[in-house]
């Protein structure tokens, strides 16, 4: 029993970084239809990003540095991947320009930083801290507080602020939002930025638990789209209880059956609830008008 | 037929184009070139490359059916021909059975493969279905890499020399040679490759892909007119699937290893610039964008080769500004941006010893480039400057002659009774009623009204009839077959029992012909399988045959039949609203629902089509019709039902309806200032 829950509390970390950058997709989806392909490659170059920074800055301060160049990621992104093909109405467009300029900033990455993956010092101790029988890291705790913050703070400022409420606007209905005065083109924009700081702030939170690489986000991203569809793409805070589920089923998976397999159920998952209800188990069904 | 307005206006059938003399011309040079190209160029590196590029042409030719033809995205079709490679490798490693079973195992594992994929995948579109191809094939490789026991791990599995003919068995020396049996292998790619192109050509001119056009234009209408679009994605997708397993087994038997790395993400994408680099819906697309992607690292590998090519970049890349600007061109402005791009590529590659790391970069530039500037693809963008290879739709050319009743009647076996019953009809969306709980019949050979003010519930209806809305509550019931319960079957199946219906606003599949249009709607006289269309059986050339005439027919019957081999997006208007009907009385319908027919057309257009919904009464089809101009609803309706908030307020004879208070309130609302002093309003 005590495996059991020392195994579901790594989860819960873990599950956590999936929440956060299903979030993100979920910011984009919600004002344009569209998420970028390429987000795994936004977390990927936040934690590069944050690596040659910390010497510098220390941990604490490279964060807000960070958040800034994954906000400037996200506007390039839209600007250079979707905000064209939404123009010619190109879904195929847009899929295919965020793949390709995740492969992009993934070669460059590997240029740039290397092909080895590095090691991304810890800002906390090492060792485990003991709580109720279930060893946890410290920096688990921090991932998941972290994570929490910050969908938080994305949560306030679209309730509180106007350009929040924007966003809100936006996404219920972009051609009422944009008779009514907003540069919805904009909004999508700050969607992508938001979306990509995100990420990119999940870069600097999972790197010193994991491997720091160009390749690090690929499989993240892919997980964290089965959380969306889990959570459903347009359901607010369902990502949590997804990524917790998905989180769980994979540390265990990985205990009992093979480390090999850890990243099957996730991607079983996302196989099932799409076929069973393509809205995610959070969402609600929206009917089609003729 | 003496139509004024309707009657062709002289419209001659278009030139009939040289493509198909094109198509055989090119056909005949490649197998050619095939041919000639190991008996001119001997060196093994070329012949092996060559080989290369025809295995991955046959999964792009594969590939182009799922994303030229029904536009869906699929990202797992590296993790398809990986699974073609590995049922030909493994079936080696353990059984040590040879290339012919091993490709037959490749088709037949990957399809299956394919199904399992497409069954759930299908049902959702767009960016949910990339993600679900992207974790197929992302599962692929991890279950390629852990199931040691079956593929040999990360470790891979290596394969000797392919044994394509075996001579010994019949006790005999190869008639070629040392040299000519190292042939064997590039002819059987070769033959592999003209097969896959043939197979294509079949499967995209049979109603196959006649229904692959009509989803991916409209699903709606596709659905509407009893061709399912999910079950025809999913053999877009088997087909496609198929493909890639062929492409796999040849790549396993020509590598001679198969590894599980080799089939990720990139290859994937990869394959979806090839096809559309090289142009979607065409054969010579494809071969096209595979020569592009085998070679292209290639390229990148001599760094003098890469200055050269991009020199010639933009150097091409300057003229077409230059061009454009002396031109004065509208778009002047916006190509400024990549020519700028394609003319730094020169100073970038001048400054780097070695593009080789940077292989990533440029292929991710490409796809770009392509997704923005070339959507079409190079053969597109030839075809838009050069008429004569832009392709021939099917049958253009040749002469039609109608044949044929044009319409068939399907009286059904209600007798005297209602043909349609609606019983309680409950339609909710959240806390809205739609349609409040409605009761209605429809009398056979009859022209039945529907009419009401706007959002009053008569298209919600014709989409419970149709079942695009699945009713809250309450029954409908078609007297076909002993009374069928039409609520809660999908939308082809109740077009199949006989329902057919037209779109308020015009729902045609735009790029394809008139004819092509009809023959969708015609889809349910053929009976033919998959394997009719790819073997071009007899039974298959009768029903087509049939079938164009048939179709011939109806456009006549619409008044259209000059317009046969005109793309349907370049109709006007009023022609195209009567394509749609003409399309709807293809699928031989007991019912005909017309959705605001008259909508938007001049008035002797509106005085041709009262003339032909008359005569497709008369002809004994019953026909529903929601219209807004009540001189036509009045002039044509046997009976007429008015609705008004989900509620049927009125019905009976065009004239009762019209003098009935309840609908003069609906429609004008009700005389506030002298309420009760009117003597109706008390009944009201």
């Amino acid at each position: 029993m005590t495996i059991f829950l020392q195994l579901v509390a790594s989860g819960v970390a873990v599950g956590m970084i999936y929440a956060a950058i299903a979030f993100g997709y979920q910011l984009t989806f919600a004002t344009s239809k569209t998420l970028n392909f390429g987000q795994g490659e936004a977390l990927a170059l936040g934690a590069l990003f944050g690596l040659t920074l910390a010497p510098f800055t220390g941990y604490w301060l490279m964060i807000p540095l960070v958040l800034v160049f994954g906000f400037a990621l996200g506007a390039v992104v839209e600007r250079l991947a979707v905000r064209p093909a939404i123009k010619i109405k190109s879904e195929y467009g847009w899929i295919m320009a965020t793949i390709a300029l995740g492969i992009i900033f993934r070669n460059l990455a590997e240029n740039i930083w290397g092909r080895d993956d590095l090691k991304f010092p810890s800002p906390l101790p090492d060792a485990a801290v003991e709580m109720g029988g279930i060893r946890v890291l410290p920096m688990e705790m921090l991932i998941v507080a972290g994570a929490l913050l910050m969908m938080l703070c994305v949560e306030i400022f679209n309730r509180k602020s106007i350009w929040g409420k924007a966003v809100v606007a936006t996404s219920n209905d972009i051609d009422a939002a944009g008779l009514m005065g907003i540069n919805t083109k904009r909004i999508i924009t700050l969607s992508y930025s938001i979306s990509a700081m995100t990420a990119a702030f999940a870069g600097v939170l999972v790197a010193p638990v994991t491997l720091t690489g160009a390749t690090m986000g690929a499989v993240l991203a892919l997980k964290a789209f089965a959380v969306a569809i889990i959570g459903g793409l347009e359901s607010g805070l369902g990502v949590i209880v997804g990524g917790l589920i998905l989180g769980v089923a994979e540390t265990l998976t990985g205990f009992y059956i093979s480390t090999g397999y850890k990243d099957v159920p996730g991607l079983i998952l996302l196989l099932v609830v799409l076929s069973i209800r393509p809205v995610g188990l959070f969402g609600k069904a929206v009917i089609k008008k003729v | 037929m003496a139509h004024s307005a309707l009657a062709p206006a002289a419209a001659a059938h278009p030139p009939a184009t040289n493509a198909r003399g094109l198509g055989l011309i090119g056909a005949v040079l490649l197998v050619v070139a095939l041919v000639a190209f190991p008996l001119v160029v001997t060196s093994t590196y070329y012949i092996h490359l060559l080989t290369v590029i025809a295995i991955y042409a046959i999964l792009i030719l594969g590939l182009d059916i799922v994303v030229g033809y029904t536009g869906q995205v699929s990202l797992g079709h590296a993790g398809l021909f990986g699974i073609g490679a590995y049922a030909a490798a493994t079936l080696f490693l353990h059984f040590k059975i040879g290339i012919w079973l091993g490709l037959l195992a490749g088709i037949g594992v990957t399809a299956a493969f394919g199904v399992l994929l497409a069954v759930p995948a299908l049902r959702v579109t767009g960016p949910y279905l990339a993600m679900v191809t992207l974790a197929f094939g992302t599962i692929i490789q991890i279950f390629i890499n852990e199931l040691t026991p079956i593929t040999n791990g990360p470790l891979g599995i290596t394969l000797p020399p392919a044994r394509v003919l075996d001579f010994s068995l019949i006790g005999m020396q190869a008639p070629w040679g040392a040299a000519g049996r190292k042939l064997e292998f590039y002819y059987l790619v070769c033959a592999a490759l003209l097969l896959t192109i043939l197979v294509v050509n079949r499967v995209v001119r049979s109603p196959f892909g006649r229904a692959f056009e009509a989803l991916r234009d409209s699903p709606i209408a596709c659905d509407c007119m009893g061709v399912s679009v999910y079950r025809y994605k999913v053999y877009a997708f088997v087909v496609s699937a198929a493909l890639a397993g062929l492409a796999g087994a040849l790549f396993a038997w020509s590598e001679r290893y198969v590894a599980p790395n080799s089939y990720g993400f990139e290859l994937t994408v990869l394959f979806l610039l090839a096809v559309t680099m090289g142009g979607r819906k065409s054969r010579s697309g494809p071969l096209i964008g595979s020569a592009i992607i085998v070679m292209m690292p290639n390229i990148l590998a001599d760094i003098e080769l890469v200055r050269i090519m991009a020199g010639l970049i933009a150097a091409a890349a300057v003229i077409v500004g230059a061009l454009a600007f002396i031109r004065k061109q509208p778009n002047r402005y916006a190509i400024l941006v990549p020519v700028v791009l394609c003319v730094l590529f020169l100073p970038a590659t001048l400054a780097l010893q070695s593009v080789t790391d940077f292989r990533l970069t440029v292929f991710g530039l490409m796809i770009l480039f392509v997704v923005y500037y070339l959507p079409d693809g190079i053969v597109g963008f030839l075809r838009q400057k050069i008429p004569a290879l832009r392709p021939a739709h099917t049958a253009e050319g040749r002469d039609l002659a109608a044949g044929g009743a044009a319409l068939i009647a399907q009286r059904g076996d209600a007798g005297g009774d209602a043909l349609l019953k609606f019983e309680q009809v409950l339609m909710q969306f959240g806390g809205l009623k739609a349609l409040a709980g409605i009761d209605l019949t429809v009398k056979p050979g009859t022209i039945h009204g529907l009419i009401g003010p706007n959002g009053s519930g008569k298209s919600t209806m014709m989409n419970v009839l149709t079942g695009i809305y699945k009713p809250t509550a309450g029954s409908v019931t078609l007297a076909v077959a002993g009374g069928r319960r039409l609520d809660g079957r999908t939308p082809s199946e109740i077009a199949l029992s006989g329902v057919a219906r037209t779109f308020q606003n015009v729902q045609l599949f735009h790029e394809m012909t008139a004819l092509e249009n009809v023959l969708v709607g015609l889809h349910h006289t053929f009976r033919g399988t998959i394997f009719d269309a790819i073997l071009g059986t007899p039974r298959r050339r009768r029903e087509e045959r049939e079938a164009r005439a048939r179709a011939m027919s109806i456009l006549d019957f619409m008044g259209l039949g000059a317009l046969a081999q005109e793309e349907a997006r370049n109709l006007p208007y009023g022609k195209q609203r009567l394509l749609e009907i003409g399309r709807a009385l293809a699928l031989d319908p007991v019912l005909l629902l017309l959705d605001e027919p008259a909508a938007g057309l001049t008035a002797p257009d509106i005085a041709d089509l009262v003339a032909i919904i008359r005569k497709i009464r008369d002809a004994g089809i019953t026909v529903i019709l929601i219209e807004h101009h009540m001189d036509v609803v009045m002039g044509l309706c046997d009976r007429v039902s008015v609705l008004d908030f989900g509620h049927k307020i009125a019905e009976g004879g065009a004239r009762a309806v019209q003098q009935d208070p309840k609908v003069i309130e609906a429609y004008l609302g009700a005389p506030d200032d002298m309420g009760g002093s009117s003597p109706e309003h008390a009944h009201a």
